[in-house]
């Protein structure tokens, strides 16, 4: 850990013209992937990364997350490495891996690599993790991401994602591998916060999710960021 | 839980309005016109990728990264002694344009050179202005140049419908009864110059796109086209006619026109070489984006935009000495919409332009995916002799739509007669 922090700092020391960015966030529901891992309550979490200008990127993000024993609030760290490219159509395209990591629960932890492309406004991506939330299969989700103006300062967000798991849950038992969930809202940005207002739709609480926490399939979250 | 949700969802609502109601009140405090000492300061803007932050949605916009990039334009603010007046995020060209002002008694070519140099900056270049390229002259008889054209016939088979035209020009007269509706979409790009109805934009507007068949006015040359009213020059004194615009607003609004796919734009206007401009005109040529830039007569080589490479070059008819490359088009006693709703008559290469644009419109109805550089062969291919009897030749838009429609656009037998001249 100490080795990466090292690392990390003499990347962001060594090159004047990279920028590093991130923001606070306070979320009323941890959705991922459409499932709740803060067992429906408030969410804390902690951003930063770094951009060089040749198209590397590398980051880190934490949550704290109530998982198998909603009692105990953990942390979920991902961190995460990738390089993007940028086409002369305006279009770009992006690799990467991330390892997510917890807290208390180190038994979910899994790493997964991912391929993207993103126009200004309208992004898609796949990921595969061979051991999705460590489990002995491996999952493929698909996502497609937009984001439309109304405002000079107003948003409209939708997100649609498509989960395939080819095992069956560890604790429900039950043999649902394919997960669609789905999310629309508004944000609205002020000068460095960031309110946004979502409902966030999953096909199937039980699926194929390994974790526990999701009460409810369909969550209306709020979330305030301050970037930085 | 679900009261406070509720409660929530108010808060959010109450905060969107009030932002909406910020921008109204505070959205242009910055004057765009004061630009005698002012640098235009690149910084790198990633392109969208991967951030967990972001929310797994993704959503994505130039905002994230804004605050980076911020403070490294403060660092170099103060290095450099200067004040930062403005920023507008270009994606097309993987920059964040920043607007300084650096002292009265600082010697700005020097300023770009150091800026230029400093790895902390992308690139870095003075802002240029650029001027509107018509002329109001009462003494032209009164003679409507789209017969030239053929018109009516031409829009027997296009009338523009569908095709995304950005006019990047002074502020155009929505509500002129020749343009009402036609305008899908307008937008300002100029700080401290309160929006308005300018003379030339409304013009220009009028000739690419009036409405047809209404019984009233002028008919556009692409009367069916989604005309983009983009603001990026600004009338100094409201009784001159006479407009100016900056690197950063042309820059501002050609970017706009990227990110809202236009297929065509329209620049009316000339000035000095901008490498800003030059590169956003290198990305709208990779998109097949067709440019088309008025003729500065005043200038050898026409001028800026109209002699960059992808730029379509259009002078009027009455031009002497057009420019090698340069297309003619109807350049003066133009009928056309001006403020007020009144209709007059206008002369100039801007105007000359705005039919070409149109007329690339219909083109591009016909053929939605064809390569500017066909659509400038098709334009090319065969021409009328000018009014001017010079060497130069009037686009023959008949010939050019029968090129690409594949079946007779006017009258078969003007087509077929009409005197062929090479290229220039």
């Amino acid at each position: 850990m100490r080795r990466a922090a090292a690392f990390w700092f003499a990347l962001v020391a060594t090159n004047v013209s990279a920028q590093v960015s991130g923001s606070v966030t306070l979320v009323s529901d941890y959705r991922y992937r459409g499932v709740s891992l803060s067992h429906n309550r408030p969410a804390a979490q902690l951003a930063a990364v770094y951009d060089d200008p040749r198209g590397w990127y590398a980051g880190a993000f934490a949550s704290t997350v109530q998982l198998a024993d909603p009692s105990n609030r953990e942390l979920q760290a991902i961190a995460f490495v990738g390089y993007v490219w940028r086409f002369p159509s305006g279009l770009s395209s992006e690799v990467g891996a991330n390892y997510s990591a917890f807290t208390g629960a180190r038994g979910y932890s899994y790493p997964e690599v991912y391929w993207g492309i993103a126009s200004e406004n309208l992004s898609g991506r796949l990921y595969y993790a061979p051991r999705y939330f460590a489990q002995d299969s491996d999952a493929i989700y698909g996502e497609v991401n937009g984001s439309q103006p109304l405002l000079d300062r107003v948003h409209l967000l939708a997100h649609a994602g498509f989960l395939r798991n080819s095992s069956e849950n560890v604790y429900t038992g039950r043999a649902v591998t394919h997960v669609f969930d789905a999310r629309v809202g508004v944000a609205v940005d002020f000068d460095q916060f960031s309110v946004q207002l979502s409902w966030i739709g999953i096909s199937s609480a039980s699926a194929a999710y390994p974790v526990m926490g999701t009460r409810s399939r369909n969550a209306a979250v709020v979330s305030v960021s301050r970037s930085f | 839980m679900r009261i406070v949700r509720a409660w929530l969802l108010v808060l959010l609502c109450l905060c969107a309005a009030a932002c909406a109601r910020l921008d109204r009140v505070t959205g242009t405090t910055v004057d765009d016109s004061s630009t005698e000492q002012q640098v235009l300061v690149m910084l790198h803007l990633a392109p969208t990728h991967f951030r967990p932050d972001v929310s797994y949605g993704g959503s994505y916009n130039a905002r994230v990264g804004g605050d980076a990039r911020r403070r490294i334009a403060e660092e170099i603010a103060r290095q450099y002694n200067l004040t930062i007046t403005n920023d507008w995020p270009m994606p097309a060209l993987g920059i964040d344009c920043f607007v300084m002002e650096a002292a009265r008694d600082a010697s700005l070519p020097r300023l770009v050179e150091q800026l230029s140099r400093d790895p902390r900056v992308e690139s870095a270049q003075a802002v240029n202005l650029f001027h509107v390229l018509a002329h109001n002259d009462p003494l032209y008889p009164l003679q409507p140049s789209a017969k030239l054209w053929h018109l009516a016939d031409l829009h027997k088979i296009a009338t523009g419908r569908y095709v995304r035209v950005a006019e990047v020009d002074t502020g155009v007269e929505l509500d002129h009864p020749d343009l009402a509706g036609r305008v899908t979409l307008a937008r300002n790009f100029v700080d401290g110059h309160p929006d308005a109805a300018e003379e030339h934009g409304t013009a220009v507007a009028g000739i690419i796109a009036a409405r047809a068949d209404d019984g009233i006015g002028i008919a556009g040359i692409a009367p069916e086209a989604k005309l983009m009213a983009l603001r990026a020059c600004w009338q100094p004194a409201r009784r001159d006619d006479a407009a100016v615009c900056s690197s950063f607003t042309l820059a501002k609004a050609l970017q706009f026109a990227l990110d809202q796919n236009a297929q065509v734009v329209n620049l009316s206007l000339g000035g000095p070489r901008d490498r800003l401009l030059e590169r956003l005109l290198d990305a709208a040529a990779v998109r097949g984006i067709t440019v088309v830039g008025a003729v500065d007569p005043d200038v050898r080589d026409g001028g800026f935009p109209a002699s960059y490479r992808g730029v379509l070059a259009v002078a009027g008819d009455d031009a002497h000495d057009a420019p090698v490359g340069a297309l003619l088009g109807p350049g003066r006693d133009i009928p056309t919409t001006t403020v007020g709703g009144k209709w007059g008559f206008v002369a100039g290469s801007s105007f000359a332009a705005a039919h070409l644009t149109g007329l690339v419109a219909l083109l591009r109805e016909l053929a939605p995916n064809l390569p500017p550089q066909q659509i400038r062969e098709a334009l090319a291919a065969r021409t009328m002799p000018s009014l001017a009897g010079e060497r130069h030749a009037i686009v023959d838009a008949c010939a050019a739509i029968t090129r690409i429609a594949g079946t007779c656009a006017c009258a078969c037998v003007v087509a077929s007669t009409t005197k062929s001249s090479p290229p220039p």
